[in-house]
């Protein structure tokens, strides 16, 4: 069957299986960097956004996001321009492995968009869904402060140093 | 093969047509994890997600409800209904606490954004949080076909180990529960998030104080505990204060462990399901009857 | 030091939180063909035949393969190679291979599987100690069950027990098997081009790796290249190894086809060796004063089917079964014995995490007899410098006691922020520590740990790193070293010791890492060693190159080398900044003069074997480092649950090269041993089978489960390592889960036996404790500070 999608920005018109999983079409297309560690949606490798929610994208198949706009990891940045949540994680020392980052990358994503200063416990909450074997967390934390600080100062001082929302 | 309705009547028609060849995919968190498990569980999806109005959830005034079979008699001043897709996120946001906490203790944000209300019923799992939640509001649900519809009360909806009343060419399209109930819940797990229940107990108290209790993870599928809640529902007759009496919960503790029928597998002991449901009562017990009567200083 | 000791951004990250770094499972291109496995049925049983023309016949299948296939020995395995690659006359535990299909598509390739007709005589499956003990239990090896063992005899423990100790405590103590869970599952490809065979996966020795599949698979060892892709996470569970030879074997049987495997996480549950369960029987006696004087230490050891690393892990438990504490008289001994489980081999604290578990549960139960506080009974006999440790290595530098004294400060700062650096007012503090929570059946507990770790292989296995340097024809400093990266941060090290060492910029510094036919051999990544190891092995030979340099710099500033100075590439007089000298120039001027830019070294420090007859060496390990945990508790006694509420975490790594990659270490070793002390256990069924296969029910810490991990580096230098650092992978996992467990005895005053410590085994402690007569409904402790 037919789906067409909005990957990254860009409209893409594929042929899939009607039970192909998401997560497997976006690795197929070349977006590595959606990873699969589980496939029971518990360790939140495969995170993307889907019109702007995460989802993991294990537990979804490719037919159900017919129209819907995806971003993965490669949409945020990339090595030369990265997005600041990205820069966030790399100063905050919070990747080690770094099979879990795209994902954990995603989630915070989702929620600062939506709440530029979540409380600890909010950023508890939308990290609850990844896990992390290497790093106990605790820099992934500081990477979402980090984050939020960017983003803030990005769109607080008017001459915006974030690029704009990439569609 | 990918069917797409866009109206109830088409996504009945093809579930007529395929019957149990078919699986109604809503939010897929379980139906998608047996795909990728290798166990492909039907050859045609029918996708709810393009029928409008599915995952709408209104509150209804007693005397609203009373034509209406799936809403009348709920022994409630308000009454929702929620259509079968609305997600755990949503049902997370309701001031019903029993069903809310429930159903911000399933998995992560993300499965509570995608997963469902029916997809929870009709998957009829034993560990069901959501489940469990709305058979202590005594919830109802209303099953459609191309030629009708009929009401089930949850307490007979479940009828075995993942089996339902649902026929194979039925399909959940309301879900009703009380709004006005005094709920209570208690989940107990392996660790803080993405939490399968190894017990998970929740309490509703109707408007005129009629007690429900059900336990999740304990028998083959979400239980109510008739003789404890009637145990219950006689003793707050009796005295307001009866959930803060330490001999009322001992002997609520005590009905309950027999009403339950759990088994051992790798995730608990039977002894220790047994127990904690008790346990868990006893502990839901606590924090309503601070709101049942005020005054009492109750620490859960 | 201008680079050493400074966070520099590990230059891996970039490419990791974009998406960019290419996984084993990521090279998957069009058109490789799939290769999947096919694994036993049984988990004990004799192969009597197997019929693959079924499977042969359905379209899109290019080969399958069993044992026959194999043209080398068909095993592989770290000590013994006693491992087949695919079952030949019998299989030993469920995840055992049978065979490989190779096919066009994944699909076809799993159809396939299901058409391979393998026929069976079972055995009944062996999953104890007992069962596989008993006179006529069948043999999974030739040589029995029994797979071998350790002992140490120091003094005489027995005597010193009966005659000496005023008080002895004795108990025995199980844990569990345990999963690495990494989350990168493991996958890669393999191409043979006719001449070489070249496999892109992931392990932790790549040559090793190569030895291995060479033996194997019949190939002369330079026809084998391994490439090491980018590798998410590993814990000693790429150790042995996992799909080398499949990928190996099908790209053999298809030439120039590049072959791919991705396992599933529950065929890598199902596959891959664990951490050893143990059962460990400990008897320890010591003076009334709460000095120790004798251990007698029995330990079960599950070895599952094959032999992997389980010897010397053995070896590990039995030298680090008193850990950092001054104990005359030892007496160990060490069993493992083969049973139908998986394999075990290593883990992160290989054999000395659990023993840790042992000793510091002894020690709080020896503390708990003699109402002594479990931080006193500690200082009283933690090694002093200078003293003998279990082995009888002296320690020039123990600083567990240090390490203590930190953690101690750092519990006591988070109360009271006023304390400083004033010990005994953070030993007040500690002793004022509050066991007030909101209602009775919620109690406070408060553990502490004290560990070691022997650096290395230790006890005279070949402990060796190269690394080779050279300046490019761009000036840049190449690094080669066969070290491989696994989420550590040892590219990141490399720099900073080779920048440092040259007083280079890290930017001109280029590390090439892990492959077989471009560096050189550099040893594991695991036993904590490649800071250490290839650290050092950087450090010697940019060292020498230093000493080229400054031989031709000698000439231009017309002084000692010595008044030279190397920063940042620029060369300078010692004390006269006016004469500079760009290292650009400076390489240019050697070139000129024909001196060669480029060398390596080998670092490969001595250690000497334990005697068989009493366990005992001078030097078992090159160096020890030291740890000391704080963790506080909450548990509902009601239902056994228990929330960590803090966990402190001091260890000293000599130097911290690089201080935010060792924080980092440290949190996640230590939410890796809260997910042993309190929910990690791989649970077989009585086939065999893991129940838990998957991340459903196999239980990893979550962000709701570890508290904001409280990391304390302490440096004493190591004179031994490069720039004083030793190291630091896995002393922080070793000491968190017996810190958690002591903290859980603490609040309900019972120790857990069993780990992990799930809610419900801690509801099953406080029902036989209440059975017991040892349980008080109210603790006085509780009382007392609520009142307070």
């Amino acid at each position: 069957m037919k789906l067409h999608v909005r990957i990254n920005g860009e409209a893409r018109e594929l042929e899939i299986a009607p039970g192909a999983v998401l997560g497997d079409v976006l690795r197929q297309l070349g977006l590595t960097g959606t990873k699969m560690g589980c496939r029971e949606g518990h360790c939140g490798s495969c995170m993307v956004l889907v019109n702007g929610k995460p989802m993991n994208s294990c537990l979804l198949l490719a037919a159900k996001v017919e129209g819907a706009e995806i971003t993965t990891i490669e949409g945020l940045g990339d090595v030369r321009n990265p997005h600041p949540i990205q820069e966030a994680f790399v100063e905050a020392g919070a990747v080690q492995c770094g099979f879990c980052t795209p994902g954990m990358i995603i989630s915070t994503k989702a929620l600062l968009d939506n709440e530029p200063h979540p409380s600890l416990e909010r950023v508890r909450e939308a990290l609850s869904g990844n896990l992390c074997r290497c790093t106990g967390y605790a820099k992934i934390f500081d990477a979402v402060r980090i984050a939020e600080h960017k983003l803030a100062k990005a769109s607080g001082n008017g001459k915006s140093t974030r690029r704009p929302h990439r569609p | 093969m990918f069917i797409q309705p866009t109206t109830l009547i088409e996504a009945l028609e093809a579930k007529r047509q395929f019957g149990s060849a078919a699986a109604f995919l809503a939010g897929g968190t379980d139906l998608v994890v047996l795909i990728n498990h290798g166990r492909m569980p039907a050859r045609v999806f029918i996708d709810l997600s393009h029928i409008e109005g599915l995952s709408q959830i209104q509150c209804f005034a007693a005397d609203q409800c009373a034509d209406d079979p799936l809403t009348r008699d709920f022994d409630a001043a308000k009454v929702f209904v929620c259509g079968p897709t609305t997600t755990f996120a949503q049902l997370a946001r309701l001031p019903v606490r029993a069903l809310a906490e429930a159903a911000r203790s399933v998995g992560g944000p993300q499965i509570r954004n995608r997963g469902t209300i029916a997809g929870n019923l009709a998957t009829a799992s034993p560990a069901g949080d959501g489940s469990t939640a709305l058979l202590a509001l005594d919830g109802r649900v209303e099953v459609q076909n191309l030629y009708g519809s009929r009401v089930i009360a949850l307490r007979e909806f479940f009828l075995d180990y993942r089996k339902t009343a649902l026929a194979p060419d039925e399909m959940i399209v309301r879900v009703a529960f009380p709004a006005t109930w005094l709920t209570g819940w208690r989940k107990l797990g392996k660790r803080g998030a993405m939490n399968i229940s190894t017990v998970c107990c929740a309490v509703g108290i109707s408007d005129s104080r009629r007690v429900h209790i059900a336990f999740g993870s304990v028998g083959p599928y979400p239980l109510r505990a008739e003789q404890t809640a009637n145990y219950l529902t006689e003793a707050l007759r009796g005295d307001p204060a009866a959930f803060g009496d330490p001999a009322v919960q001992k002997h609520a503790v005590e009905l309950a462990q027999a009403e339950v029928r759990p088994i051992d597998d790798f995730r608990a002991s039977a002894d220790y399901r047994r127990a904690m449901s008790g346990t868990l009562l006893q502990k839901v017990m606590r924090q309503l009857a601070e709101e049942l009567t005020p005054t009492t200083s109750a620490i859960v | 030091m201008s680079i050493v000791g400074k966070s520099i951004t590990r230059i891996d990250a970039e490419e990791k939180v974009t998406g960019a770094t290419r996984y084993g499972g990521d090279l998957y291109e069009k058109g490789m063909l799939h290769v999947k496995v096919l694994r036993a049925e049984h988990a004990f049983a004799e192969i009597v035949s197997i019929d693959t023309s079924a499977a042969l016949a359905l379209p899109g299948v290019c080969g399958v393969y069993t044992a026959k296939d194999v043209g080398g020995t068909n095993r592989h395995g770290l000590i013994r190679r006693d491992q087949p690659v695919l079952a030949d006359t019998m299989v030993r535990y469920k995840g055992d291979p049978v065979a490989i299909v190779v096919a066009e598509n994944d699909d076809v390739a799993r159809e396939a599987l299901r058409l391979i007709q393998v026929e069976y005589k079972p055995l009944k499956p062996i999953h104890t100690f007992e069962e596989a003990l008993a006179p006529d239990a069948p043999k999974l090896h030739p040589e029995g069950n029994l797979m071998g063992g350790k002992r140490i005899r120091k003094g005489d423990a027995e005597r010193a027990l009966r005659e000496e100790c005023e008080i002895v405590v004795e108990d025995t103590i199980e844990t569990q098997t345990v999963d690495h869970a990494f989350l990168d599952l493991e996958s890669g490809c393999a191409l043979y081009d006719g001449d070489m065979l070249t496999i892109w996966v992931s392990g932790q020795w790549v040559h090793e790796e190569r030895r291995l599949v060479a033996l194997a698979l019949g190939l002369p060892v330079e026809k084998v290249r391994i490439i090491q892709p980018a590798t998410g996470g590993a814990f000693g569970g790429r150790e042995d190894l996992s799909i080398q030879c499949f990928v190996g074997l099908a790209a053999l049987k298809h030439p120039g086809h590049k072959v791919y495997l991705r396992y599933s996480r529950a065929e890598s549950m199902a596959a891959r060796h664990k951490r050893h369960a143990l059962r460990i029987h400990y008897t320890m006696g010591a003076k009334r004063d709460g000095r120790l004087v004798a251990a007698k230490v029995t330990v079960w050891s599950d070895e599952g089917a094959y032999a992997s690393t389980g010897i010397a892990v053995m070896r590990k438990a039995s030298s680090h079964c008193t850990g950092p504490y001054r104990v005359p008289h030892v007496w160990a001994d060490v069993y493992g014995v083969h049973t139908n489980n998986n394999p075990t081999g290593a883990m992160r604290g290989f054999g000395a995490a659990q023993l840790a578990i042992a000793y510091e549960g002894m020690l709080d139960r020896l503390a708990q007899e003699l109402g002594m506080d479990r931080v006193e009974i500690r200082r009283r006999n933690v090694l002093r410098h200078g003293e003998p440790i279990t082995t009888n290595q002296i320690i020039t530098e123990a600083t567990a006691g240090e390490c203590l004294d930190r953690a101690l400060l750092q519990f006591a700062k988070g109360i009271d922020p006023s304390v400083g650096d004033d010990l005994a007012a953070a030993q007040r503090v500690w002793e004022s520590r509050s066991y007030a929570t909101r209602a009775p059946w919620l109690r406070r507990g408060y553990g502490v740990s004290v560990v070691c770790f022997g650096l290395g292989y230790g006890d005279a296995f070949p402990d060796a790193a190269r690394a080779r340097v050279r300046f490019n024809e761009r000036n840049e400093l190449e690094v080669y070293t066969g070290a491989v990266e696994v989420g550590q941060g040892l590219l990141t090290m490399v720099v900073q010791v080779a920048a440092e060492a040259l007083g280079i910029e890290p930017e001109r510094v280029r590390v090439f890492a892990a492959d077989t036919h471009l560096t050189p051999e550099a040893g594991s990544s695991s036993a904590t060693r490649q800071t250490y190891f290839t650290g050092s092995a950087v450090k010697l030979a940019c060292d020498e190159l230093r000493e080229r340099l400054l031989d031709v710099a000698e000439t231009y500033f017309g002084v000692h080398p010595f008044e030279i100075k190397i920063s940042n590439g620029i060369l300078t007089k010692v004390g006269d900044s006016g004469k500079r000298m760009e290292i650009d120039e400076l390489l240019s001027e050697a070139r000129r003069r024909g001196v060669s830019l480029e060398t390596q070294a080998l670092f490969k420090p001595r250690t000497i074997r334990e005697r068989d007859e009493d366990g005992l060496s001078p030097r078992a390990f090159v160096t020890y480092l030291f740890g000391s945990h704080i963790c506080q508790v909450l548990v509902d006694t009601e239902t056994g649950e228990v929330r960590i509420e803090r966990h402190i975490a001091a260890h000293d790594v000599g130097k911290a090269i690089n201080p935010e990659l060792v924080i980092g270490q440290i949190q996640g070793g230590v939410t890796q041993g809260i997910g042993m002390a309190l929910m990690e256990e791989v649970i077989y069924g009585s086939d065999g089978r893991i129940l838990n296969a998957g991340f459903t029910d196999y239980i990893l810490p979550s962000v709701r489960d570890v508290p904001n991990i409280e990391a304390v580096i302490v440096e004493h230098e190591d004179p031994t390592g490069p720039f004083g650092a030793h190291g630091v992978g896995e002393p922080p996992l070793i000491g968190a889960t017996p810190a958690v467990l002591g903290a859980i005895h603490d609040a309900i005053g019972v120790p857990i036996r069993r780990i992990p410590a799930t809610p419900e085994r801690v509801w099953r402690t406080i029902m036989q404790a209440k059975a017991e007569g040892k349980w008080q409904d109210v603790d006085p402790r509780w009382e007392r500070d609520v009142k307070r």
